[in-house]
C-alpha cells in the first residue's frame, strides 16, 4: 500500500514537472499539452485504476497551492472531472477500444472546460477578472485537439503503460471501483 | 455506485486521500520548496531550449514581414537612443555640480523560473527566490538591464509567484519617452500586447515610442523598459486616447530574471 502510494505520488509529480516546467516553457500552441489530463483518463479508463482520480485532484490542488491555475477553485474542478471520468469509465465505455478511452476523454474534457468557462463568467460578471474569450476558446479548441493526440499515442503504447502500470503496483488485481 | 452507496473503505480511503495531500502540501510549502525547485530546474532548462529551437525553425526564419518591422523599429529606437545618452551625460554632470544624493536605491537577486501557469488567461510564473532571500510583494521583475517583465504577487519562504504584464489583473504606472512624458495605466489584456490607457486627447502618441514605468508606483523604479507603442486608437468623442503596447521581450525565452529589492527591504 505504501509502495503503491508512493509510486503514485512519484509519478504524479514527474507528470506535473512536465507540464508546467518543461511544457511550460514551450511556444504556444505545444505549450497547452494536458499531459495529466490524458495521462489520468488514460489510468482510470483504459487501465483501470483509480489513482487516475487522485492525480486529477492532485493536479487541482498544486494549481490551486501555486495560484497558478485558471480559477481559483481547480481542486474541485480536478475532483468533479475525476469523479465523472470515474463514472463514465465503469458505465459508458469499454476499455479496450481506442474510441472509449477518447469518449471518456471528451467528456472529462468537456466538464472540465465547461466548469472552467462556469467560473470564468461569473468572475468577469462580478469584474473581479477580464477574460479574452476569443483567446480561451482558441485554448481550449487546440488543448483538445493536443488531448486526442496524445492518448492516441498512450492507446498505441497500450501494453508498455499497462506493464509499467502493473510493475509499479498501481493496478490492483480486484476491481477498485 | 461504489463511491456513495456503504463502502466504508473507500469512503474511508477518500477521507484518509483529502487528509494525505492536505498535510503533504503543508509540508512542501514549510519544506520541500527547495527541494521541489530544485527537481524542476532540469525540466525547465529542457523546455527553454525546445522552446528555443522551435522558435528559431519555425519562427523567425518564416516571417520576413515582422523582421522588416523589427529593423525600422530599431532605426527608430537608435535615433532616440543617441539624444538619450546625450541627455544622460548632461543630467550626470548636473547632478554632480549640485551635489545630489540618491534618495532610494534597489538591490537585487537573480532568479529560476521554475514553473508556468499553464492556462490562456494567467499569465505567471514561480521562481526559486522567497523571503529568505529579501524578495518582497510588488517588486520588479526585470531582464538584462532593465526590462520590465513583472512585478511579485505573493511570497513564500523560498518560492514567489511573479505576474507578468501581460497578466490581465495586472496594471503597471508607464509613462511615454516623448517630450510631455506623458504618463498612464499600462494594463494587461490576456493576450500577447498591453493596453496604454487613460492617454489624454492632446497628448501625441506615436508608433513605436518607448514605454517606461513611471516610478509613480511603490516598489517599481522609474525608466524600466515596459514595451514600444504598436498602435494608438483616437476617438475624438471619447475623453482619453488609448493606445496598444508590445513588449519588448517574450519572457518565455528566458530561464533566468531579477528581481529589484527597494533597500528598505534588504
Amino acid at each position: 500500500m505504501m509502495f503503491r502510494t508512493g509510486a503514485a505520488l512519484i509519478v504524479f509529480f514527474l507528470l506535473f514537472f512536465l507540464e508546467t516546467s518543461l511544457i511550460g516553457f514551450l511556444p504556444e500552441p505545444l505549450r497547452f499539452f494536458p499531459l495529466l489530463l490524458a495521462c489520468s483518463v488514460y489510468a482510470i479508463q483504459h487501465v483501470g485504476t483509480p489513482v487516475g482520480f487522485w492525480w486529477l485532484v492532485g493536479e487541482g490542488f498544486a494549481f490551486d497551492f501555486w495560484k497558478i491555475g485558471t480559477v481559483p477553485y481547480e481542486t474541485l474542478i480536478g475532483f468533479c472531472t475525476g469523479f465523472v471520468g470515474i463514472i463514465v469509465a465503469r458505465h459508458l465505455f469499454s476499455n479496450r477500444s481506442l474510441y472509449g478511452v477518447l469518449g471518456c476523454a471528451t467528456i472529462c474534457y468537456g466538464v472540465q472546460q465547461a466548469l472552467h468557462a462556469c467560473f470564468l463568467w461569473i468572475l468577469s460578471w462580478r469584474n473581479d477578472l477580464f477574460v479574452s474569450w476569443s483567446a480561451y476558446i482558441s485554448f481550449t479548441i487546440w488543448q483538445g485537439i493536443l488531448l486526442v493526440i496524445l492518448l492516441s499515442i498512450c492507446f498505441f503504447f497500450a501494453r508498455r503503460i499497462r506493464f509499467f502500470f502493473r510493475h509499479l503496483s498501481l493496478v490492483s488485481t480486484r476491481e477498485d471501483f | 455506485m461504489a463511491l456513495l452507496k456503504g463502502n466504508w473503505k473507500v469512503r474511508l480511503s477518500l477521507f484518509f486521500g483529502l487528509g494525505f495531500f492536505l498535510f503533504f502540501f503543508f509540508l512542501i510549502s514549510q519544506f520541500g520548496s527547495p527541494i521541489f525547485s530544485f527537481l524542476q530546474r532540469p525540466f525547465a532548462a529542457v523546455g527553454l531550449w525546445t522552446g528555443t529551437q522551435w522558435q528559431f525553425l519555425f519562427g523567425e526564419a518564416r516571417h520576413p514581414k515582422a523582421y522588416a518591422i523589427l529593423q525600422e523599429r530599431i532605426s527608430f529606437l537608435a535615433r532616440d537612443a543617441v539624444s538619450y545618452e546625450q541627455l544622460r551625460t548632461e543630467n550626470k554632470n548636473l547632478k554632480e555640480q549640485l551635489a545630489f544624493v540618491e534618495r532610494s536605491s534597489f538591490g537585487h537577486v537573480t532568479a529560476r523560473i521554475v514553473m508556468w501557469s499553464v492556462n490562456p488567461i494567467h499569465h505567471r510564473f514561480i521562481i526559486d527566490r522567497g523571503t529568505k532571500d529579501g524578495v518582497v510583494v510588488g517588486a520588479s521583475a526585470i531582464i538584462g538591464d532593465g526590462i520590465f517583465v513583472g512585478k511579485i504577487l505573493e511570497v513564500h519562504t523560498h518560492t514567489s509567484l511573479v505576474q507578468t504584464s501581460l497578466d490581465p489583473d495586472s496594471k503597471i504606472a508607464v509613462s511615454l519617452l516623448n517630450t510631455s512624458r506623458t504618463i498612464g495605466l499600462a494594463q494587461g489584456t490576456g493576450g500577447a500586447l498591453l493596453s496604454f490607457e487613460f492617454i489624454p486627447q492632446d497628448e501625441d502618441v506615436q508608433i513605436n515610442q518607448l514605454l517606461v514605468t513611471s516610478g509613480l508606483e511603490e516598489g517599481i523604479p522609474p525608466n524600466l523598459l515596459v514595451g514600444v507603442v504598436n498602435r494608438v486608437t483616437k476617438d475624438p468623442t471619447a475623453p482619453f486616447q488609448q493606445a496598444t503596447v508590445e513588449p519588448l521581450v517574450d519572457i518565455r525565452r528566458y530561464g533566468i530574471i531579477s528581481i529589484l529589492i527597494p533597500s528598505v527591504a534588504l
